[in-house]
């Protein structure tokens, strides 16, 4: 579906938009995954995006597949994998995965005022699902948590859309 | 029973045969609260065993009647959560697995030994997992005991007081806990009596070869097409495999892991002569097998080895989450098929092992008397 989505005009596009709607949509698979279960995470442990940290000692992270999805109409299917934990999901723009975002140590999050906010689930309890739906135009997404030290954690990942 | 009877004091107006029981449930009661106060077990005093683990459908090496006194018998578990095919076709499952296998490996001790489990949750798994043994006691099998999440591991150790074959699972609460168990996270113990097995007139019974066949019912998730879906990281699949577990209705009920494992290069292996036990573990879902050209000499079919087994069945029951044994001395070589007989599952769905036995066949047990001719 993607592929073909990818291959087609931008008329195309428009027309199968119309005519199936449930077959234009994007789907990103995106799962909250959480080793460090309550454990503290009052100190940053500074895995942040742009922060240069090494990923594999992450106690929490985002996945999403796929990582690239075509511009339009993309729905994000969110499962919390975790087993104690509520976590959120937050959409927003970003240049590059280099990019480091506003941070308000205080609270140990990143600040959404000046990190604008596209979509988002928020309080996804341990095992449930739920998803957000965005037409979104060609450019670099963060998928983040931002309940306090998460986000340090390594609870993000960045998407594509073409 | 008689831990609940003890509660409920007997009514003095019932008739004399349930007084009689009455009172014998009492004196168990009685017998199990004189057990009560622990006997000093002096652990760091008993031997310990190292038991090397293998994989299914083979047992690891255990002796079947016990040399000397209880042991403790350590075993290590490495959970791992693996992209797995399930059938000749390629439909894959992100597999929640004890040590790499569908079923986990079979772990063999005897009664009064203790199992004592190192249970590691591998760093590079996404999911918090544990384990609950049926064949324990207390804390949920030992589940509420060994939560463990990625990069962490837990030590367990429980003592095996009832003999018999019994299913262990993961079960980190609510919906995850269908969800593991049908994605493999299952296996079975073997608690031997310490004196082996018995028929239940106190004669040994002893086998040659022992196999381990765990059934695993699969609900794999399809796309609009109806061609099965296909997932790049584990739990990716949670949501869709919650609403095909709904229905009830499994997409594939297969032994040790995959459709056809147990088949062809990979069968089962006997001579005639031989008595073959056949241990069979279901963590979620009924079964019944049946050896097709053949039958169950002895079997314990609930599991227990305290119990006197049932002979000469033509096929036996495997209640969901428990485990049962059979053992049987084959009289004639040929291909055998081990199927679940309900020959949907066990043709369409992939619940079939083939056990090939060498021998000499014996015509006066079966003879083709005329080839198929045409009608005369």
């Amino acid at each position: 579906m993607l592929k073909s989505l990818k291959l087609a005009g931008g008329v195309l596009i428009a027309v199968a938009l119309t005519a199936t709607a449930a077959y234009a949509e994007a789907v990103v698979q995106v799962t909250l995954i959480d080793k460090a279960g309550t454990a503290g995470l009052s100190k940053s442990m500074n895995l942040g995006m742009g922060m240069k940290g090494d990923m594999k000692n992450a106690k929490m992270a985002v996945n999403a597949n796929p990582r690239v999805a075509p511009r339009g109409t993309v729905k994000f299917n969110v499962t919390n994998l975790a087993s104690e934990l509520v976590h959120e999901v937050i959409l927003a723009e970003v240049n590059d995965e280099n990019q480091k975002l506003a941070y308000d140590e205080a609270k140990n999050i990143v600040d959404e005022e000046i990190i604008q906010t596209l979509g988002q689930v928020a309080e996804i309890a341990p095992s449930k699902t739920a998803s957000f739906t965005l037409d979104l135009k060609p450019g670099k997404y963060i998928l983040y948590c931002n309940y306090g030290g998460h986000f340090m954690a390594g609870m993000w990942t960045v998407v594509e859309v073409e | 029973m008689a831990g609940l009877q003890s509660l409920n004091p007997p009514k003095l107006s019932r008739r004399g045969l349930l007084a009689a029981t009455t009172v014998a449930a009492m004196g168990a009661a009685t017998a199990v609260a004189q057990e009560a106060p622990p006997e000093k077990v002096d652990i760091s005093a008993l031997p310990r065993v190292k038991q090397a683990m293998v994989a299914p459908p083979f047992l690891p090496e255990h002796e079947q009647v016990a040399t000397g006194g209880p042991k403790i018998i350590e075993v290590t578990f490495a959970i791992e959560e693996k992209k797995v095919a399930i059938d000749k076709e390629g439909t894959e499952i992100w597999a929640l697995t004890y040590n790499g296998s569908v079923p986990g490996p079979l772990i063999v001790v005897h009664e009064g030994d203790y199992v004592e489990l190192t249970l590691k949750n591998l760093p590079t798994n996404l999911m918090e997992h544990n384990i609950d043994f049926h064949a324990s006691t207390g804390a949920l099998g030992g589940g509420a005991l060994t939560k463990v999440l990625p990069g962490e591991q837990a030590v367990l150790r429980w003592k095996a007081v009832k003999s018999g074959v019994f299913v262990y699972h993961c079960a980190p609460g609510d919906i995850m806990i269908p969800y593991h168990v049908v994605h493999g996270m299952n296996g079975a113990v073997m608690v031997l009596p310490r004196d082996g097995l018995k028929d239940g007139k106190g004669k040994p019974l002893k086998y040659d070869l022992a196999y381990y066949i765990g059934e695993q019912d699969f609900y794999i998730p399809r796309d609009e097409q109806g061609a099965f879906k296909k997932y790049e990281t584990a739990g990716e699949d949670l949501s869709d495999s919650l609403d095909v577990m709904r229905t009830l209705t499994p997409t594939h009920v297969v032994f040790n892991g995959a459709a056809g494992a147990l088949t062809g290069d990979s069968a089962l292996k006997a001579k005639v002569g031989d008595s073959v036990l056949f241990i069979h573990a279901q963590a979620n879902r009924d079964s019944r097998p049946h050896l097709i050209g053949g039958h169950g000499d002895y079997v314990w079919e609930a599991g227990s080895f305290a119990d006197v087994p049932a002979t000469g069945l033509e096929t036996w029951f495997i209640r969901g989450g428990s485990a049962g044994a059979m053992l049987y001395k084959f009289r004639q070589p040929g291909i055998y098929a081990y199927v679940n007989h309900n020959l949907i599952e066990a043709v369409m769905l992939g619940a079939t092992a083939h056990v090939v036995v060498d021998g000499e066949w014996n015509d006066d047990l079966m003879m083709q008397v005329a080839k198929p001719e045409p009608i005369t």
